[in-house]
């Protein structure tokens, strides 16, 4: 009697979750067709339609190429990849808040935002092209976070309070370097294009971006999705997942590298985007609970729809970019805000 | 037990070693870097002793009454030998004038620019600078440099009054503002010239801009304003910032063509407004001129920029960057070279004299220095039509 209460009321929370996962995944697909249908250079629907089918199907063009050719390699990469950076900051975010047992971290912790930022900096100083400023952000990010790694490997003590404290050390001293960076860079022309790619943006996206970073991202999502239901094991602390059979510094390595690798690739196109990371797995956790096997893929769905919106704005709203950096901070710093005084409440 | 409380002190006394050591290293380098400057200072001090002590008596004793472009009545001595400046445009407009009577530079010379100009002044302290983004003017080490005036050019900020006040009274050294724009530049030199008693070399100076300024202004008066060639001057890494129309630093491209980026409160960075290649294409300008290290040299094999009529059409040229950008960034003296070469790109037919030989005569009269074909044609191969 009892037992089945219990299945019914596990299988109404299955139902729950898919719901709302199913509902997720519609609000991402209908945001992306409204992200293709709008732009500052006016392409009618009837010619998307028609442009996006073209390159499936055979279809009488209508269109001029013009509009197939910016449609092609201005808009839908800039769409896509807006998509995938917001699914990898979020996805980066929980693994971390989860690996960290800590919900205030997010995919910066380890320093590989601002890794990545002192990379581009420099590149930026040596008059590097885009995609030199974006190798150097991609592999300054990884280097740091092995730094990080490595630190940590070598000190003693608590696991995650070495790597965190480490990350945070490693983190302001690359933050100096960028500063310093900032202060000998030719304040005509170099100095304003460090400042603007640590404000974030998506307006550079090109078709090469989305299969440069494509792979990277892929591999570290997949692997994060996979050991979904692992990071719950973390969560419960390391003593715990011990006595359960669970390699925990083995583990904790994996998720940090592949949370790492979305991350950098993400930062290394758009330059800093604050707040997803942080934001969207608590607005997730609201939604759908702390289990790991679900809170992974809502994070996914709701960060790449968050950007998606996001950058909409930062496009549409006026001639010039918002760079869109400022954007998901102007939303993430009052919701943070928001989130820690509850949190007092609570006590 | 007592060993590893042994140990233990051990490795305290050891971090605590260490950490000594980092900051002897920081403080070694801080060290460092004062004594070389302080030694810089005295070798330049001390050659100019002898230049003080001979006219130490007119120079202390004897002073006027200066009133400068911001209203400030400063009193100044008569006799000015040693000058400092407050940033790149003054720095670039005191290189032409007179380079041999500053006592620091606002921001370390490029390459290009120890190669332009006619002496060598890279060797002395750089002091930074008031505005621009730093605001690492360093008011111990200019007072250190012992200059006899502080100079201002350019465009003046809102708060140019009290900037200036108040380094005056920290450093009790006389500051002065000389407005200069692009088309005012004659009466800047003139100013100067009267100021710094380097009349001859201002007066030049002064004719020139005057002359060519006028020939320019006339050209394109001649050019109604339905016939301005719709322009868009882009910059940065991927070509997606703008030069908004009216912001400061587009002066010389708002007063020659039609500036298509018409921008909302646009900013005054050197890098233009970002903006994003769907404004760009709406915008569709009829000619894009990129600024130095910007995306020239691709543009060309880029599909999504070949849909643009400037791009296909081979309208498209890269500014000039040597010594300095010519049209902005900073907006200084080069305009005036800037302007003259927009103008000439813009609207050919009004010219009688080439763009080369334009450049050429202001090279020998800016910085002294005489441009062989070769070097011209290197430094246009990307900014003049091919024939």
């Amino acid at each position: 009697m009892s037992n089945s209460t219990t299945d019914r009321k596990q299988n109404y929370r299955d139902r729950k979750t898919a719901i709302i996962l199913i509902g997720l995944g519609i609000c991402l697909v209908i945001l992306a067709i409204f992200s293709f249908l709008v732009g500052r250079f006016p392409i009618s629907p009837d010619k998307v339609v028609g442009i996006l089918a073209s390159g499936i199907v055979p279809v009488d063009q209508f269109w001029t190429d013009q509009e197939a050719i910016i449609f092609f390699n201005v808009r839908l990469p800039r769409v896509l990849l807006a998509m995938l950076v917001g699914c990898s900051l979020s996805a980066a975010g929980a693994a971390y808040q989860g690996t960290f047992q800590n919900p205030l971290v997010s995919p910066d912790i380890l320093g590989a935002s601002q890794g990545a930022a002192f990379g581009a900096a420099v590149a930026i100083l040596l008059g590097f092209a885009s995609f030199g400023i974006s190798v150097m952000a991609f592999s300054f990010a990884i280097v740091t976070v092995l730094l990080v790694i490595a630190v940590a490997q070598a000190a003693r003590g608590n696991q995650v309070l070495t790597v965190v404290l480490a990350g945070v050390m490693i983190s302001s001293l690359f933050s100096a370097g960028v500063s310093f960076t900032k202060l000998i860079a030719d304040p005509s022309d170099q100095l304003p294009a460090i400042t603007y790619w640590l404000m974030g943006s998506l307006t550079g996206a090109k078709p090469s971006d989305v299969t440069m970073v494509l792979p990277f991202m892929v591999v570290g999502l997949v692997t994060l999705f996979v050991l979904k239901w692992r990071i719950n094991i973390l969560t419960m602390g390391d003593e715990e997942a011990a006595t359960m059979g669970v390699n925990t510094k083995a583990l904790r390595l994996i998720i940090i590298i592949a949370a790492t690798i979305v991350t950098a690739a993400s930062v290394s196109v758009t330059g800093m985007i604050g707040w997803v990371g942080l934001v969207i797995p608590h607005l997730s956790r609201m939604l759908i609970g702390s289990d790991y096997r679900k809170l992974m893929p809502a994070s996914m769905l709701m960060g790449a729809c968050f950007l998606l919106l996001v950058d909409d704005v930062s496009r549409l709203a006026t001639t010039a970019e918002i760079p869109i950096g400022i954007l998901t901070a102007f939303i993430g710093a009052p919701f943070f805000l928001y989130l820690i005084t509850r949190e007092g409440k609570k006590r | 037990m007592e060993k590893s409380t042994a140990s233990k002190g051990t490795r305290k006394l050891a971090a605590a070693a260490i950490f000594a050591l980092c900051l002897a290293v920081v403080l070694g380098i801080a060290g460092c870097g004062s004594s070389t400057s302080s030694s810089t200072n005295a070798s330049s001090a001390s050659a100019s002793a002898s230049s003080a002590a001979s006219s130490s008596a007119s120079a202390s004793s004897e002073t006027v009454q200066f009133t400068d472009s911001a209203g400030r009545t400063v009193e100044v001595p008569a006799n000015i030998e040693r000058v400092a400046i407050t940033g790149p445009i003054s720095q670039m407009c005191m290189l032409t004038l007179a380079p041999e009577k500053l006592v620091g530079l606002s921001n370390e010379l490029s390459g290009a620019e120890i190669k332009y100009l006619a002496t060598d002044v890279s060797n002395l302290p750089v002091l930074g600078q008031i505005y621009g983004g730093k605001g690492d003017f360093n008011k111990e080490a200019v007072a250190n440099a012992d200059p006899q005036i502080v100079i201002d050019i350019g465009e003046a900020k809102k708060t140019i009054v009290e900037d200036l006040d108040g380094i005056q009274e920290s450093i009790g050294i006389p500051c002065v503002h000389i407005e200069a724009t692009y088309n005012t530049y004659d009466q800047a030199y003139q100013q100067l010239g009267e100021l710094l008693g380097v009349q001859d070399r201002a007066k030049v100076l002064a004719d020139y801009c005057t002359s060519v300024v006028k020939t320019t202004d006339e050209a394109i008066a001649g050019v109604p304003d339905t016939d301005r060639v719709k322009v868009a001057y882009l910059l940065g890494d991927s070509g997606l910032n703008a030069m908004a129309k009216g912001s400061f630093q587009a002066t010389v491209v708002d007063a020659i063509a039609d500036n298509v980026a018409v921008i909302e409160n646009p900013g005054g960075s050197g890098l233009g407004s970002e903006t994003s290649f769907e404004q760009i294409a709406l915008w569709d300008p009829r000619m894009i001129v990129f600024a130095p290290g910007s995306i020239f040299d691709t543009v060309g094999d880029d599909a999504s920029w070949q849909t643009l009529s400037a791009i296909s059409g081979k309208n498209y040229y890269a500014v000039p960057g040597e010594p300095y950008n010519w049209i902005s960034s900073p907006p200084g003296v080069n305009q005036v070279l800037g302007y003259q070469w927009f103008a000439h790109l813009c609207y050919p037919d009004k010219f009688k004299d080439s763009i080369e030989d334009m450049a050429k005569g202001y090279y020998k009269t800016f910085y002294n220095y005489e441009m062989s074909d070769t070097e011209v044609a290197t430094l246009l191969e990307n900014s003049i039509p091919k024939q």
